[in-house]
């Protein structure tokens, strides 16, 4: 009855940043990183990449509460650099490792496909083609213009016992 | 942008790491395809962290968009199961997601309510007319608005998902409206069965501990992706300083 949309899960309200910084009121170069509508899945990532950098002396991440869709990760930097600066590289050093195992997983998909074809076993339907391998419409030409192909089979089947008052 | 108050943080376009190797100069991360069906995938990642493969994980689980039905109308139910009980039915069956980047959120459609941008309208009309026998209503039944969005099916003669039997006179009429979102929402929306990784097959790294009756090698055989590593020896010294960097991955 009153529970929280679980939309608020993922979606990002009007007006809110996605990420902000406050900086350490005690400690020189240590600043805590607020990540809107996240949690582990990125949290635990970027703690990971900030802790691969040398200049990097802390960082730490936690879901500060389960029912709070928000990630906070606390970075302290050698004094040479400031966190939000290593923050933004290791973002940046994401976006790129990630472009990369996508072009990469593409490349090998492309590859075990074609070998899966030579080959007897397989497959992933093609990105845009228009019906599941396994699907009865499989058969049908892949024409988007013909709705009474809708469910062919389906349609067969239910007229069996459909349409009939008794 | 480094006041004291804190502040907005942006990743500026124009920042000095744009150029940066992600990978410190190390071996780039990389993608080896073992096997590879309709319905499974198993693929090895190395040369990157376990927080990487753990958000490749969950990410497969919980943020790919997938079509499910989320809105059912109940026409005419005289059934023996409850509204609620067959709408939630509904909408566990999967739908042939393929097109789901061609559909939009209805959260981000222009539209009121749904229309067909942001959503796939099915229908079910099923009515039990035979005597002493009852009818297996099946998710083939179910009619799409939208030949790319139908539940899937393994074959010509498969019924599909059963939604509900049906005895003579009973009736069922409803119409579904199918829509995109993710897994975080609702697991309807999960495009996985299960997804597992595993790395370090020999507990080099001793990030477990195995429970031992006897003998570890007679009660702890090598597991499926053991052979892709060297064994252990018994005199190996532990490197305390080794973090694993190849994950196996078995994703249905």
């Amino acid at each position: 009855m009153n529970a929280p949309d679980r939309f608020e899960l993922f979606i990002l309200p009007d007006g809110v940043k996605k990420i902000s910084y406050v900086p350490d009121p005690n400690v020189d170069k240590a600043a805590t990183f607020t990540i809107e509508k996240e949690d582990h899945t990125i949290g635990n990532l970027i703690r990971y990449q900030l802790l691969k950098e040398n200049q990097v002396t802390f960082a730490g991440y936690k879901m500060p509460h389960p029912l709070e869709h928000h990630v906070t990760v606390k970075v302290q930097t050698v004094k040479e650099t400031a966190p939000e600066t290593m923050m933004a590289k290791a973002l940046n050093d994401l976006i790129g490792l990630t472009g990369h195992l996508r072009q990469k997983f593409v490349e090998e998909l492309a590859k075990a496909k074609a070998a899966s074809i030579s080959g007897d076993t397989l497959l992933i339907p093609e990105h845009d083609s228009l019906h599941h391998p396994h699907h009865p419409q499989q058969t049908m030409p892949p024409t988007l213009s013909a709705p009474s192909n809708v469910g062919g089979g389906a349609v067969a089947n239910l007229q069996q016992h459909v349409d009939m008052d008794f | 942008m480094n006041n004291i108050n804190g502040g907005s943080f942006s990743l500026g376009l124009n920042n000095n790491f744009n150029n940066s190797d992600p990978f410190n100069g190390g071996p780039k991360p990389d993608i080896i395809i073992q096997e590879l069906d309709s319905e499974k995938i198993k693929f090895i990642l190395t040369n990157t962290e376990l927080s990487v493969a753990n958000a490749l994980r969950r990410l497969m689980i919980a943020e790919v968009p997938t079509i499910a039905i989320d809105m059912v109308e109940i026409e005419l139910n005289t059934s023996v199961l409850a509204d609620e009980f067959i709408a939630h039915r509904l909408g566990l069956i999967p739908l042939d997601s393929m097109e789901a980047e061609k559909i939009k959120y209805t959260r981000e459609c222009n539209c009121s309510q749904y229309c067909p941008n942001c959503s796939v309208e099915l229908t079910l009309h099923a009515k039990c007319v035979q005597d002493g026998q009852s009818l297996e209503v099946c998710s083939r039944d179910l009619q799409s608005s939208d030949p790319r969005v139908s539940p899937v099916l393994k074959d010509d003669n498969d019924k599909g998902i059963l939604i509900a039997k049906l005895r003579k006179g009973q009736e069922l009429k409803v119409k579904c409206v199918a829509k995109k979102g993710v897994a975080k929402e609702h697991a309807k929306w999960s495009p996985c069965a299960a997804v597992a990784f595993e790395y370090d097959p020999h507990n080099r790294l001793r990030h477990t501990h195995y429970w031992i009756e006897e003998d570890e090698k007679k009660e702890w055989p090598p597991g499926p992706n053991a052979n892709q590593e060297p064994p252990m020896t018994d005199d190996e010294p532990f490197d305390y300083n080794a973090t694993p960097n190849k994950f196996y991955f078995t994703v249905e």
